[in-house]
């Protein structure tokens, strides 16, 4: 070693006159090591090599570096042409004989030349990192050499002046010496064959994919601080995935990662393994592999262009490793992959979630443009190296072999045959090394020698690496990357120790000796205490030395073997590419196509010439001297001999795509873009390649879909494999394309990664719609981030990552839910009072998700969330905002609508919910109570819950009874005014119910158990719920079917007087959830202010509330008979009502107050009525107020029915009540009970209630003639029917009542049994009551009244004059019905009442309905009613039916002189419309009314039908005709004038007809109810059937006027009309 | 062969969803990823197929013998759903940049096609006034604004699509006429839903 040291020292000392201005060369013989220092710079910089070879040097003065670089070409090439710069970077160092290469021997490959360059770079990284100005190597011992530097410097700055030549001569010629020739040679004969070389490649457009590389790699970020400092914060994130990825966009110029980077095997020999386990070291790849991505490096296009890559990177792996691993079936594989990843994944994802949720809590963070589980899946991805058929870049490029014995082994190694299938690409170089430990037996200068024979035998690919192997305490441990995970074999497939890979990857390696320096790095830990364990992976433990040398075998192996060979072979591939697709070869190749051997075009290709040097295989063999096989003494030795032999054959990997992959690892981008097309356009891949070439373009998505698709095809029966290259690709774009470009509206690139997803369900598909998810949140594409979070959580759930799946569910649910900004007005939402906040979107969504979540935070064992996301689920589907529901909205397919669906999906929530509730609480039971779960649907439906009270009705409107309370309020106030004591209270130890009506709001049986209701005491508000002195019954157990509806009555008992707020209802959901309902509704919206208005304000919430107090007085009153009511019509019923005083006080006064429209009798007097019988012959009278006023209340006379005149507390006693009954239909017997105890005491009151049903039995129709004959003035028809389908019923009596008119019954059949659907029917003559009571009183009144109705003026309320009415009985039996009865009396009075008064409320809508007992009196003058009393004696029933009959006799307009003098006057004008409609509605309405009736008053009856015989022989027959004529009118006198016709009809000029002779007309006068009788002639002249009419009457009514004289009000004309025609038949008896 | 039509209001809320199941014949596979998708799983569950992975293929089984309906449990139609909504994102980047009304295909989630129909809008909607008076209009207004009707549908059938979309577009403002019908309430309508149906039965 320190021989070389000294020659290169030597050799450099040489060339100080070849340094540039300013620089002086030093020597330092501490390290035995020359340095240039810059006298110019300050302070004045120090570094190692030369400075052509420093590149910080070349990049301040690009022309120095133009110059060396040109300069160099026709100096070394010799006046070979331009393109020698390439055949030079080609060559293969040859040192000088006999000398090692020296540890800083310059290198050639880039244009700086020197692997010290870039321990010149480490260094300045680390200074970096360490020590702020590193610009002294060696701080510790350059000091006291500053002004030697200096002095230097000076002489330097002289000699530069003839900078330039000298140094690069001098490698020139070193580069001379190396046996390139052959190849140069090679590519002077090529150029010669082929003239178009240069045109074709080398025009200048290589500048632009030259400039296209480097804006591609993401330069600075290998260059970044971070890559190398300790790790901080976070040891195993933070840093370890910072430092491992932030470069990885660097590995070969950003085109697609680790996994395209030349792939190098080692077989080594086992002794080796040994040394390095006697010092713990691991397995040289790992060792090698930490030395990989390589800065700096530059290659050749095939124009020979230079490319500066600013990284390269390696992958080393055991040849052993990948024979055995290469046998494996690749769909195996490729699921084994999968798997593994998977497995790799689980375990640590919940800390990852973990980290990244902090994280993301924290602002940004290491995680905020990445995610922990991708870089996971990249790196997985990216260990691949195992080679595969369909793509060429995890085959190897290099074999590496080791040996023990140093000959004999290598050649054992060398000789080794490869078990590779046929399909591997065996174009490898073969390169050997020789690894030379300080400890061992063999001396350094053996060791040379050994190496000098392996060169001479094996070529020139060959090194010696001297190493000081680490002694026993190990000097200092240097970091280095952890091996990238690599799938295990097959056989423990299931253990998977593999280390997460750590932080630090490469170039970190060497650096120059200062151990100073290097400590803190060495010292830092590489452990995170939360890491997975670390096993059997060896740090590290190499001297910085050791460090530095193999670091230097990596550079020199890369520029000096690998790539130069890797050059030869594409420029050798690419002359065979090109031959190709001239036009010969082309139509060769594509007749081949035609004729379908499809692969054999890309075996056919003429396999690849022999790179000139290395032999293959190049056997070398090794004398060596070593004469033990120790472990501890042997020598090492690697070895590799460029071979490309025998790999010809079946070559799946076509030698296009090895040129294309070759081409882009060595960067020339312009090369194999076209490769990679013309693959492409043979469909043998490369659309996985080019989007990471290409600019970006509309057609690179088209590119990457076209690849999975592909994957897809090509691997059909292979779906792990497809799956897995789709992944791969993935991988690769993710990694090699430029985020911002990736992601851009062009390229839409995390389409991509769906694409590759695909459908499969596995865990890295997963991860890859998550990352998919991610990037699309990054671009704020935040529904479809949602969408890919779902998918990529579904599949992940099903492969049992947990916390992964949840953290995206979340992710999801969160993406979701976020409001996005909107343009929508905030009218739109105000609109309808919804609120943006409460968004749901698509109703299934959420709960999809959320069920997900619960599900998945119950089975890794949150109950607690599990429970409330199931919570959650639970909605009430009606109320659930914009729930789209029942048909029309939602999905209804096959009849099968929606509400099904739901029902299935309420099913599973809450069997999920009851399951996981169970487990929560039996598990954590103080959690669940601090929990407070709240069930958010609600059960109880407020609105129509009730309180009952004991004997509280429970029908009956609440305003009726509101009425009743009005009513009697009016009726007491001028009596009194005593206040009544509201009702509705209950009573102290009484218990009353409140009727909660619950409706199960779900799809689904729920049961509801402890139902029960929390009371409030409303005088004190703040005490608790739960009140000591009121009882609450409990519900024990509730079943509710799926959406049913119940009431369900809950008893409460108070025990003092309270006023009782019902606050709340409790039960327990299912048995577990204990859950609380307010029973408080909101008030109703105020409109009263602007402000109300404006904004939403509501009145204080409604609470049910319930008094409670003590029962001094108080009655209860029942009916007896409780049953259901069925009464026929008219039906009179007695039932009985029991009073009991259950209060402590007596009661002394009793009130019923019924409704205005009850018929109802309270037979409370026990002094019998007017006891006289009646026989049916004589008429009764009976007076009546003829007033329209409401029934009173009505007073009980408690003396009457019970011993005293009070009721003592706990007496009770019978009322008997009589209802008559007359509309059809459902009734309520709505009866408010009033009391006190005593007269000046406020009243109480009760309520009774009776529904009962009533149904029509009897139907009667009147009808009203004028009678025939002058003898009654009117005949009337009754005809009864019967309705019943099986009742016979008796009618017993009628009675016929009228204040005007008397009646005869003309016959008598109407009496009797009719049964079921007969009709009887009776006639009855009517004639004026001459003793009648005056009507004249009555008529005026309601002149008078409405005169001021129609002025507008105020009706003053006063009642009718009284009046009397006429009754006549019919009846077969002797004792009839008396109507003066008081029952029969007040049915008789109310039903009348009833009838008038629904008559003037139709007739009259604009009279107030108070003001009808002012107005109008109970009996028209002209009416008359009749009375049928039935009874069924088989079902004992009887009762009475009313038919009024109005409108007997004529009328002449009372009311037209008011109507008139309203009409006239002025009227006042109102400015609405309304009311001017209504003014004339209202004088409408009493024109036509009865009491303004005007009807022709003279009625004509002609007595017809006249036969008779007449001997028509003798004389011309006689016939005498009789008109009757009659004046109607009850009031008024009529003249009337009857003519009879002259002839007998108009325009029969026979005379055979009859016709009148005598008198034709007739004058009279008639006072009212008068008749006269005409008598007059009829000449016949034939016999025959004869109709004779044609006469007329006209009428003058006269006025009444005090002194009685004629004036006409009103003139009638009546033509009669062909009905009223008179029949006469005559026979003619002559004959007989 | 199925569809599945949704109509959102401005507030990306759902008033109206139809699925339908087309009788035509299945043309040639309309995605080819869909059409070659791998079905192996080497997981657990690789039986249960969410409606994303095998939906396709089983839900044209079905059809094809108008059999059951896939579109069972809850789970496929949050998907379903989810689908529709994350097209929203792809609609209103091409809403910003066009100024039609039939997008087709404006996006692509596997198997899944999605067109869509906006309804004319207005770019910056200003109501001004008192709320409580203009709010009324503003709700009628923007019933008939901005809306989106979407269609998931799996093979390409532009003009049927389109003349589907511009008949639902027409019942629509038929049944937007009802004056208590706001961009907030869903249609329950049996006669709009029973005439979607024909209409899809029509072009679908």
């Amino acid at each position: 070693m320190s021989d070389s040291k000294t020659d290169s020292k030597t050799s450099h000392l040489d060339n100080m006159d070849d340094l540039p201005e300013g620089w002086v060369q030093q020597y330092d013989p501490k390290s035995d090591h020359p340095f240039w220092v810059d006298t110019k710079a300050k302070p004045p910089r120090s570094i190692w090599v030369h400075p052509f070879e420093d590149e910080q040097f070349m990049n301040e003065h690009p022309e120095i570096r133009d110059r060396h670089r040109s300069g160099s070409k026709p100096d070394k090439e010799e006046g070979k042409t331009g393109k020698a710069g390439k055949s030079k970077d080609k060559d293969v160092p040859q040192p000088a004989p006999g000398e090692a290469p020296p540890p800083y021997s310059p290198r050639r490959h880039s244009f700086t030349g020197e692997p010290s360059q870039r321990r010149r770079r480490d260094e300045e990284m680390h200074g970096d990192e360490t020590v702020q100005q590193p610009k002294t190597p060696q701080p510790s011992s350059s000091k006291g050499k500053g002004k030697e530097k200096e002095k230097r410097g000076f002489f330097g700055k002289v000699k530069d002046k003839a900078i330039g030549t000298k140094e690069e001569r001098e490698e020139a010629r070193r580069r001379e010496m190396i046996a390139a020739q052959r190849y140069a040679e090679q590519r002077r004969q090529q150029r010669r064959a082929n003239p178009y070389y240069d045109d074709y490649y080398g025009s200048g457009s290589s500048s632009r994919y030259g400039g296209y590389s480097s804006s591609q790699g993401p330069a600075p970020a290998p260059f970044g601080p971070a890559m190398y400092n300790p790790p901080a914060g976070n040891p195993y994130y933070g840093s370890g995935y910072g430092n491992g990825y932030s470069n990885y966009g660097g590995y070969g110029g950003g085109y697609g990662g680790r996994s395209s980077s030349p792939h190098v095997l080692i077989l080594h020999s086992p002794d080796l393994q040994d040394v390095l386990d006697s010092h713990n070291l691991p397995p040289l790849p790992q060792i090698l592999q930490s030395f990989s991505p390589l800065q700096q490096i530059t290659t050749r296009t095939t124009s020979l262009a230079s490319i500066p890559l600013s990284t390269f990177a390696l992958r080393f792996s055991d040849l052993v490793d990948i024979e055995s691993a290469i046998h494996e079936d690749e769909e195996q594989r490729a699921e084994r992959t999968m798997d593994w990843i998977g497995n790799r994944v689980q375990p640590r994802c919940a800390a990852w979630v973990e980290t990244v949720e902090a994280a993301s809590d924290a602002g940004d963070g290491p995680w905020k443009d990445r995610t922990p589980w991708w870089e996971e899946v990249k790196r997985c991805v990216e260990s691949d190296h195992v080679p595969n058929r369909s793509e060429g870049w995890n085959h190897p490029v290099a074999m590496s072999t080791a040996a023990v014995n140093p000959l004999q082994a290598l050649q054992d190694l060398h000789s080794r045959a490869i078990d590779f299938p046929p399909w591997v690409d065996v174009t490898f170089l073969r390169y050997s090394l020789i690894l030379h430990p300080s400890n061992s037996s063999l001396s350094d200068p053996i060791a040379e020698s050994l190496f000098n024979a392996v060169k001479k035998q094996y070529g020139l690919h060959t090194y010696l690496l001297p190493l000081s192997l680490p002694t026993s305490p190990p000097p200092t441990a240097v970091s280095i990357p952890l091996p990238v995970p690599r799938l295990p074999p097959i056989p423990p497939a299931e253990i998977s120790p593999m280390p997460p890979s750590q932080p630090a990857p490469a170039g970190v390696s060497t650096s120059p000796p200062p151990a100073s320096v290097l400590s803190p790095r060495v010292q830092s830990p590489v452990q995170s205490p939360d890491k997975p364990p670390l096993d059997a992976t060896k740090p590290l433990l190499l001297s910085e030395g050791d460090a530095q040398q193999l670091s230097r075998f990596t550079r020199e192996f890369v520029t000096m073997s690998l790539i130069p060979w890797m050059e030869k072979a594409v420029v050798d591939w690419n002359e065979l590419y090109s031959t190709s697709r001239r036009l010969p070869s082309r139509l060769f190749s594509s007749t081949r196509r035609l004729f379908g051997s499809g692969y054999s075009s890309a075996t056919s290709t003429p396999p690849p010439s022999t790179p000139s040097h290395g032999s293959s295989p190049s056997i070398s063999s090794i004398s060596s001297r070593v004469n033990s096989h120790a472990p501890n003494s042997s020598i090492s030795s690697l070895t590799s001999v460029t071979s490309t032999g025998g790999g010809q054959a079946a070559v799946l990997v076509s030698q296009q795509r090895r040129l294309a992959e070759f081409a882009t690892i060595l960067g020339d981008f312009k090369l194999a873009i076209s490769v990679w097309e013309n693959l492409r356009k043979e469909s043998k891949g490369g659309h996985d390649i080019l989007p990471l070439l290409l600019a970006p373009s509309p057609a690179l998505p088209l590119l990457a879909s076209n690849s999975v698709q592909a994957n897809h095809t090509q691997f059909h029966e292979l779906p792990a494999q497809a799956q897995m290259r789709s992944l791969v690709n993935a991988v690769r774009w993710d990694i090699g394309m430029d985020q911002r470009e990736f992601l851009g509206n062009v390229l839409e690139g995390e389409r991509w990664l769906v694409y590759a997803a695909g459908a499969a369900e596995e865990v890295p598909t997963a991860l890859l719609l998550a990352h998919a998810a991610f990037l699309s949140a990054k671009k704020d594409a935040r529904r479809r981030s949602a969408l890919w979070y779902l998918r990529a959580a579904d599949r992940l759930e099903k492969a049992g990552i947990k916390p992964l799946a949840m953290y995206f569910f979340r992710r999801s649910h969160s993406l979701y839910r976020a409001l996005r900004p909107s343009d929508l007005s905030p009218s739109f939402w105000e609109s309808e009072g919804k609120s943006r906040s409460n968004w749901r979107g698509f109703d299934a969504v959420l709960p999809g998700i959320e069920h997900e979540l619960g599900r998945l935070l119950y089975t890794t064992g949150d109950t607690a969330g599990a429970v409330q996301f199931f919570l959650g689920l639970l909605q009430d589907s009606d109320t659930a905002a914009l729930t789209p529901l029942t048909e029309g909205l939602g999905i209804t397919i096959n009849g099968a609508s929606q509400d099904a669906k739901q029902a299935g999906t309420d099913k599973v929530y809450l069997e999920d919910f009851r399951v996981a509730l169970k487990h929560f609480k039996a598990t954590e039971s103080e959690r669940f109570s601090s929990l407070e779960l709240q069930l958010q649907p609600r059960f109880c439906q407020i609105k129509h819950t009730r309180i009952r009270l004991p004997g509280d009705a429970l029908n009956g409107d609440a305003d009726e009874w509101k009425t009743r309370e009005d009513d009697w309020a009016a009726f007491w106030k001028p009596k009194g005014g005593e206040k009544l004591h509201m009702g509705g209270r209950a009573a102290v130890d009484e218990t009353f119910w409140v009727d909660l009506a619950i409706r199960n709001p779900l799809e689904v049986d729920v049961t509801l158990s402890a139902l029960t209701i929390l009371l409030r005491d409303a005088s004190s508000p703040e005490t608790s719920d739960r009140l000591d002195f009121v009882e609450v019954e409990v519900v024990d157990d509730i079943q509710l079917g799926s959406r049913e509806a119940r009431t369900i009555p809950i008893g409460i008992r108070s025990s003092r007087p309270a006023s009782l707020v019902l606050t709340h209802i409790t039960y327990n959901f299912l048995g577990l959830l204990p859950a609380k309902e307010t029973l408080a509704t909101r008030g109703r919206r105020l409109q009263d202010t602007p402000q109300q208005r404006q904004n939403k304000v509501y009145a204080p919430d409604i609470m049910l509330n319930v008094q409670v107090e003590d029962a001094l007085q108080r009655v209860q009153a029942n009916f007896v008979d409780d049953r259901h009511l069925l009464l026929a019509e008219g039906e009179c019923k007695r039932m009985t009502v029991k009073l009991l005083n259950s209060g402590k006080n007596p009661i002394s006064e009793l009130w019923i107050i019924g409704g205005p429209e009850d018929e109802l009798w309270v037979d409370d007097d026990k002094s019998p009525g007017p006891s006289a019988q009646i026989t049916p012959s004589e008429p009764e009278f009976m007076t009546s107020t003829n007033s329209l006023a409401p029934r009173e209340p009505h007073r009980v006379l408690i003396e009457n029915l019970h011993s005293s005149s009070t009721l003592e507390s706990g007496e009770s006693v019978d009322l008997s009540l009589i209802l008559h009954t007359t509309l059809a239909g459902e009734h309520n017997l709505c009866l408010l009970l009033a009391y006190r105890e005593a007269s000046g005491q406020a009243f109480y009151s009760t309520r009774l209630v009776r529904q009962y049903e009533v149904r029509p039995i009897l139907t009667v129709t009147p009808s009203v003639q004028p009678f025939q004959t002058s003898e009654h003035e009117y005949v009337i028809d009754l005809s009864v029917v019967n309705k019943t389908t099986s009742s016979s019923i008796r009618i017993t009596q009628a009675t016929m009542m009228s204040q005007s008119w008397t009646t005869i019954p003309l016959t008598t059949n109407i009496i009797g049994a009719l049964p079921p659907s007969q009709v009887a029917r009776g006639k009855f003559a009517a004639n004026r009551w001459e003793d009648g009571p005056n009507v004249q009183g009555t008529r005026e009144f309601v002149i008078r009244k409405l005169r001021s109705v129609l002025q507008g003026s105020t009706v003053e309320p006063s009642d009718p004059p009284t009046t009397r009415l006429q009754c006549r009985h019919l009846s077969t039996s002797d004792s009839v019905q008396s109507i003066n009865s008081p029952a029969i009396r007040e049915f008789i009075h109310a039903g009348r009442r009833n009838h008038v008064s629904r008559h003037i409320s139709k007739g009259h809508p604009h009279i107030p309905q108070t003001q009808h007992r002012s107005v109008f009196p109970l009996y028209n003058p002209t009416s008359l009613d009749f009375v049928v009393f039935w009874e069924i004696p088989s079902q004992d029933r009887r009762g009475h039916v009313l038919i009024p009959i109005s409108h007997l006799g004529a009328e002449h307009a009372p009311l037209a002189q008011v109507l008139d003098d309203v009409e006239n006057t002025k009227a006042k004008r109102s400015m609405y419309a309304e009311t001017r409609r209504e003014r004339m509605e209202l004088i409408q309405a009493i024109k036509n009314s009865e009491w303004n009736a005007e009807t022709d008053p003279i009625g004509i009856n002609v007595m017809g039908g006249i036969t008779l015989s007449h001997d028509f022989a003798s004389s011309p027959c006689h016939v005498p005709v009789t008109f009757v004529l009659r004046n109607h009118s009850l009031t008024n006198p009529a003249r009337y004038t009857l003519t009879l016709p002259a002839r007998s009809l108009p325009g029969s000029s026979t005379h055979s007809l009859p016709h009148f002779i005598g008198r034709l007309t007739h004058r009279g006068e008639l006072a009212p109810s008068q008749a006269v009788t005409v008598r007059s002639k009829l000449l016949v002249s034939q016999p025959g059937s004869h109709e004779i009419g044609g006469w007329s009457v006209e009428t003058e009514v006269g006025e009444i006027t005090d002194p009685p004289r004629w004036i006409t009000r009103q003139r009638y004309k009546q033509e009669l009309s062909d009905t009223n025609l008179l029949h006469i038949n005559v026979e003619n008896s002559s004959r007989t | 062969m199925s569809h599945h039509l949704f109509l959102l209001s401005p507030s990306d809320t759902p008033l109206y969803e139809l699925t339908h199941y087309s009788s035509k014949p299945v043309q040639t596979a309309a995605s080819p990823l869909a059409a070659n998708l791998p079905s192996w799983s080497t997981s657990a569950f690789a039986g249960t197929l969410t409606a994303l992975s095998g939906a396709s293929s089983a839900a044209q089984t079905h059809n094809s013998q108008g059999g059951p309906v896939r579109m069972g449990g809850g789970k496929d139609r949050h998907v379903i759903q989810m689908v529709a909504n994350a097209s929203l994102d792809a609609i209103e980047e091409v809403m910003r940049k066009e100024n039609v009304m039939y997008l087709k295909s404006v996006d692509k989630f596997n198997e899944w096609t999605i067109s869509a129909f906006v309804t004319p809008g207005s770019e910056n909607p200003v109501y001004c006034g008192s709320a409580s008076l203009l709010q009324k209009q503003v709700s009628d207004m923007s019933a008939l604004l901005d809306m989106k009707f979407i269609l998931l549908h799996e093979t390409r059938n532009d003009d049927g699509i389109k003349s589907f979309f511009t008949e639902v577009w027409e019942l629509y403002v038929k049944t937007m006429l009802n004056p208590f019908h706001t961009a907030h309430t869903p249609i329950r309508s049996a006669v709009f839903d029973g005439r979607v149906r024909a209409s899809a039965k029509k072009y679908l």
